[in-house]
This record gives structure tokens, C-alpha cells and sequence, in this order.
């Protein structure tokens, strides 16, 4: 029963890695411009990060170590830093955007701008940090996070054209507007394939106590976990491309997106698709604010865990507390939350084969994983896809810059 | 016989109640003449890992803690003697309550005013 | 040779300004169908009416930055009107409540 439990961790950080404000934005974008030719990026997508965080479950339960505490002992403090200072930059800009997607959907419901949003979104996600343990968040997030089901919901009463869904899954070269088609792969790549979703996963294992025994059923909670966060991504994307391309909406603000679900739902629609953003976005923001507090303790050595009390562990503490402060006030002076949402995902897809590269190596190492070290097949579709990623990203991101 | 740098250099450091003090920054070395070397004692702390980065962090690192911080600043010493186990961590039979002068110093005054800590 | 290198240039220069009206042109008939679209859905009950001034605004400020940009001269009349006729649409909803003007 606990074993099913431990799915609560696979679900949950779906829900916050996965389905958050960049899938949502990046999926929307993909539907409404493309119509369902970009289906294939959420399933290469979807297929990586089930498979690095089936990585981080394994070194975890076997090496008993997270991540982060293993490539400083594997690779040295000079190395570790350089990827802690990247790790920081990149989290700090999507925290940025999940503050601002929280913001949004109490903006879409009370009118009130979203600005004046973050500092309370900001106050409320840190104080349950602060009070909660692990497994309350988890498992709340997890549950709540079900509303996100409405999209599966709608995309079915669309009634999509299911050739041309199936047709999206198999990669397409665009027929106009290339700048822009392969700049929205981009962002979906970085969407899915979120590096503080795996470490924040690893972090958990850990809390969870996981051992070898665990080898097996990480391996179910990671396919059924991230399998979760594709399908309800796939779902956001049919919808788009149902709702959206054939209106000609292409969102340029966020505000745009929420037309999504009253369409084909009525005000139920309007109201779920505010509380979907919300509730992703707030699992999102205690993921990236863990996994940052995770990166500095694992890495320095401090004592670390959600569910230690503040005191017992007040420097892991401090680095969530600044962090969340830092972007609070950040966003209170009117960044735009789409913006830096697509830029902040483009980003994480370039530097992906640095954050990879390095995992990859452990993952082969016997001295963590012992026999359980990665198939070829774990190697190859890790390095494919993320030397991919950054390819795109090189090439897309300055094209989108200039032209798009 | 030790591979140092893989099973010592960067490890977690434990004491003996399961607390984090650090990882181990350095090691001191006995050198004695003919014979190979023994480890004296593992280091942590003090601006040891800012050194191993680049010296001008550790010197920039000295600047930032003269005027704020917890007053000390050299790495502390844990003989080999106390070191119990090495493998996933390396356990040492010490309280690291003296050992974790930053933790305490963020506690008392940042973390430890906030009500519910 | 210095004569085909300003040609070049020349018609380098137009596609790519061909490309930012089509740009423009794109972006205004996207708002112009979110502005239709949230009229309908306002009419229809979908959407709260505190979302109907919020797209209104957002429109309204695209609106506003189109026609600051060089572009706009550029862009078919029809596409310009159409923009601003369905602004006062949904403007014209919020004002008056549940009486649509939808009949023009």
C-alpha cells in the first residue's frame, strides 16, 4: 500500500516539474499556431525526462545519495559550482514565471492585476514551505492537482480529429513560419524536460527513505508519473489547436489562454482553468524552491529536509526564504510572466546536455550504481535528446530573437 | 590503502547523533619519510573549499566575513582517530555542535526570529 | 558587381519588412478574434465579465503599440478596422450589460 502511496511522488512531481505554467503556456502556443503538428515534441519530451528521472529515483535508492551530493563528491567543488550557479540563474527565472502564473489566475478571477499578486502568492507558497512537511505537500499537491483532469475532459468533448492527432505524433518539418515552429519545439523540449524536476525528485527519494527494494517501483512511478504530465500537456495542446487555430488566437498574453476551457466548458471551464494554472504552478514553485535549497545543502553539506524543522536545518531554510522574497518583488514590478515563462524554457533546453552530461556519467559509474547502472538504451535517448534540445535552442533562439 | 580523492575528498561528514557538519574539504597529511603517508585529520569548513575554487574567491570570501558572520574562519580539524566509517558518508564520533559555527549563526539570527521555527 | 550587391540588398531589406507587416498584420487579427471571441463568451455567459475588461484592456493596449509601430500604415484597411471595430464590441458589451451589439 505504501508502495502505492510512493506514486504520490511521481504524480506530484509531475504535476509541478511537468504540468506547470511553462508546459501550459508552451503547449497553448504550440496548439494555436500549429494546430496539432507539435505533438511529437511533448512525447520526445515526455520520453527524456521519464527516463532521467527514472535515473534519479535508481541513484537514489542505490547509492543513497541525491544528485547534487554526488556529482560534488564524483566531480570536485570547481565543477559543482559552475552547475549550482547555472542551476540558480535558470530556477530563479522559472520560479519567476510560476509567481507569475499563481499571479495570473488570481488576476483572471478577481481582475485585480497580478502584480499585486505576488508578493501574498509569494508569502503563501513560503509559509507552506515553512509549516508543511514532505509528504503534506506531496500528497496535497498530487490531489489537488487532479483539477488538472479538465483538460483531458475537454479535449474529448472537442471531439479532435483523431488522425491528425495521431499525425502529430510523428515529427513534422513545417510549411510556414519555420523561425517560429521550431522556437515553440524549443520551449516544450524545456517545458518537459525541467532539471529541477529530476533533482527535486531525487531529493525526495531520499526523504522518503527509499533503498534498493525501490528500484522496481521507481521505475512504475516514473513512467506512470511523467506518462501523466505528457498526456495532460498532449490535452492542453488538442485543446489549443481545437479552440484557438481556427479562431486565428495565437496567445501573446497569457490572458488569451483562458479561453481555452470556457469554450468547450462553459464558466466551469473559465473558473478550472484559473485553479488548473494555480495549483501547477504552486507545485512548481515548491519544487524549484526545494530543489535550490537542495543544490547549496547537498552540495556545502548542510542538514537538509522539509521536514526538518526551520532551526534544525537554517541555512537550507534561508536559501528557499531569499529565494522566494527575491522573485516576489521581482515580479511586483510587472515582468511579463508569458515572457519570461518562453525565455526561461528556451534557456533550460540550451544548457540541457550540461546538466545531462554530467548525470549521464554517474549513471554509468559503478561506484554509485553498482550493477544497476543505465542500459543503452537510458544512454542513448538522454544524450540524443538533449543534444538536440540545445542544437534547436542554438539555432532557434537567436532566429526567434531577430525575426520572429 | 586509500584512494583519497574518491572515497575521502567531498564526502558528506556525519557525527555521531546522524547530524550534517559539511562535507570534508580537505585532509591533512602525515608525511613520514620513507614510509607513505597517513592521514592525520579531515578538514571542513573555514574558507578551505573557497581555496580550492581559485584563491581570489578565498580572499574575496575573507572580506565578505570579516565584518558579518560567525567570528570563525579557520577550517575545523577532525582527527583521523574519531573518523568511525567510510562509505556512503563519512561518520566521525563527535557532536557537531562546535563544528557548525554558520548554521548556528544563520539560526540565531535570521531563521530563529521567524515565528515557527 | 556593386550594382547586383545593391540589388541584393534592396530586396533583402523589402522581404524582411514584407515579413514584419505580415507579422503585424498577424498579431492584430489575433487580437481582433480574441476580442470577438470574449464578446461571444461574455454573451454566452462563459466568462465572467471581469475577464471581458481584462481582455478589453490587453486589446485595446496591442491596439495601441500596432499603431506605434511603422508596420501599421502598412496593413490592409480592412485588418486596421476590424481590430478597432470589435474593441468597441466588446466595449460596447461591458458598457451596456447584457444587450450585445452583435447586429452591424
Amino acid at each position: 500500500m505504501s508502495k502505492l502511496l510512493q506514486i504520490a511522488l511521481g504524480v506530484f512531481t509531475s504535476i509541478g516539474g511537468f504540468l506547470e505554467v511553462g508546459a501550459i503556456a508552451t503547449t497553448a502556443q504550440a496548439g494555436a499556431a500549429f494546430g496539432f503538428q507539435l505533438i511529437w515534441a511533448v512525447l520526445l519530451g515526455t520520453i527524456c525526462v521519464t527516463f532521467l528521472v527514472e535515473m534519479s529515483g535508481r541513484l537514489a535508492a542505490v547509492s543513497r545519495h541525491t544528485i547534487k551530493d554526488a556529482l560534488r563528491e564524483r566531480f570536485g567543488p570547481r565543477i559543482y559550482v559552475a552547475i549550482l550557479v547555472s542551476d540558480l540563474l535558470i530556477n530563479l527565472m522559472v520560479l519567476a514565471a510560476e509567481i507569475g502564473g499563481m499571479s495570473l489566475a488570481l488576476q483572471l478571477v478577481t481582475g485585480i492585476s497580478f502584480r499585486w499578486w505576488a508578493i501574498p502568492v509569494g508569502v503563501l507558497t513560503w509559509v507552506l514551505l515553512w509549516k508543511g512537511s514532505f509528504a503534506l505537500i506531496e500528497n496535497g499537491v498530487s490531489l489537488l492537482g487532479m483539477v488538472a483532469l479538465v483538460f483531458v475532459v475537454a479535449a474529448y468533448k472537442l471531439h479532435p480529429p483523431m488522425s491528425q492527432v495521431v499525425g502529430g505524433f510523428i515529427p513534422t518539418l513545417p510549411t510556414e513560419r519555420p523561425y517560429h515552429y521550431w522556437f515553440t519545439a524549443v520551449s516544450i523540449l524545456g517545458a518537459a524536460i525541467s532539471p529541477y524536476l529530476f533533482y527535486f525528485y531525487s531529493s525526495g527519494a531520499i526523504e522518503d527513505e527509499w533503498d534498493e527494494g525501490h528500484v522496481g517501483v521507481n521505475r512504475a512511478v516514473a513512467a506512470v508519473g511523467m506518462g501523466f504530465g505528457g498526456v495532460l500537456a498532449i490535452a492542453v495542446l488538442v485543446v489549443a489547436a481545437m479552440v484557438l487555430h481556427p479562431a486565428g488566437i495565437e496567445p501573446e498574453r497569457f490572458e488569451q489562454a483562458a479561453l481555452l476551457l470556457s469554450e468547450p466548458l462553459g464558466r466551469w471551464g473559465f473558473y478550472l482553468f484559473a485553479a488548473t494554472l494555480f495549483i501547477s504552478c504552486l507545485g512548481a514553485a515548491f519544487e524549484l524552491a526545494l530543489a535550490t535549497s537542495y543544490s547549496f545543502a547537498q552540495g556545502f553539506g548542510w542538514n537538509w529536509g522539509e521536514s526538518v524543522r526551520p532551526r534544525d536545518a537554517s541555512r537550507f531554510t534561508l536559501i528557499y526564504t531569499a529565494m522566494i522574497a527575491v522573485v516576489s518583488l521581482l515580479m511586483m514590478s510587472g515582468i511579463d510572466p508569458l515572457r519570461i515563462t518562453l525565455f526561461s524554457m528556451a534557456l533550460t533546453s540550451l544548457t540541457l546536455p550540461l546538466v545531462t552530461f554530467p548525470f549521464l556519467i554517474l549513471m554509468n559509474d559503478g561506484d554509485y550504481v553498482g550493477e544497476y547502472g543505465n542500459g543503452w538504451i537510458s544512454n542513448a535517448a538522454v544524450v540524443v535528446i538533449s543534444l538536440l534540445a540545445s542544437l534547436l535552442a542554438l539555432v532557434a533562439i537567436p532566429l526567434q530573437l531577430l525575426g520572429g | 590503502m586509500m584512494d583519497i580523492g574518491r572515497q575521502i575528498l567531498d564526502q558528506q561528514l556525519v557525527d555521531r547523533s546522524g547530524i550534517n557538519i559539511g562535507k570534508v574539504d580537505g585532509v591533512l597529511l602525515e608525511l613520514r619519510g620513507d614510509r607513505p603517508p597517513r592521514i592525520a585529520a579531515v578538514l571542513t569548513g573555514g574558507h578551505l573549499l573557497a581555496r580550492r575554487l581559485h584563491p581570489r574567491v578565498e580572499s574575496w570570501a575573507r572580506r565578505l566575513t570579516r565584518r558579518w558572520g560567525p567570528r570563525h574562519h579557520e577550517p575545523f580539524r577532525i582527527p583521523w582517530s574519531k573518523v568511525r566509517k567510510i562509505g556512503i558518508d563519512v561518520r566521525i564520533d563527535m557532536g557537531a555542535d562546535e563544528m557548525v559555527p554558520w548554521e548556528h549563526w544563520v539560526r540565531d539570527h535570521i531563521i530563529g526570529r521567524i515565528p515557527g521555527a | 558587381m556593386a550594382l547586383k550587391g545593391a540589388v541584393m540588398a534592396v530586396l533583402t531589406a523589402c522581404s524582411s519588412s514584407a515579413k514584419k507587416i505580415e507579422k503585424s498584420a498577424h498579431t492584430v487579427r489575433s487580437w481582433t478574434a480574441t476580442a470577438d471571441a470574449t464578446t461571444n463568451a461574455l454573451a454566452a455567459g462563459s466568462v465572467p465579465r471581469v475577464y471581458g475588461v481584462q481582455i478589453r484592456g490587453a486589446a485595446e493596449q496591442a491596439r495601441r503599440q500596432a499603431v506605434a509601430q511603422a508596420e501599421w500604415e502598412s496593413l490592409p484597411a480592412h485588418t486596421r478596422r476590424e481590430l478597432e471595430q470589435a474593441i468597441t464590441r466588446l466595449q460596447f458589451w461591458l458598457a451596456s450589460g447584457d444587450t450585445t451589439s452583435r447586429d452591424e
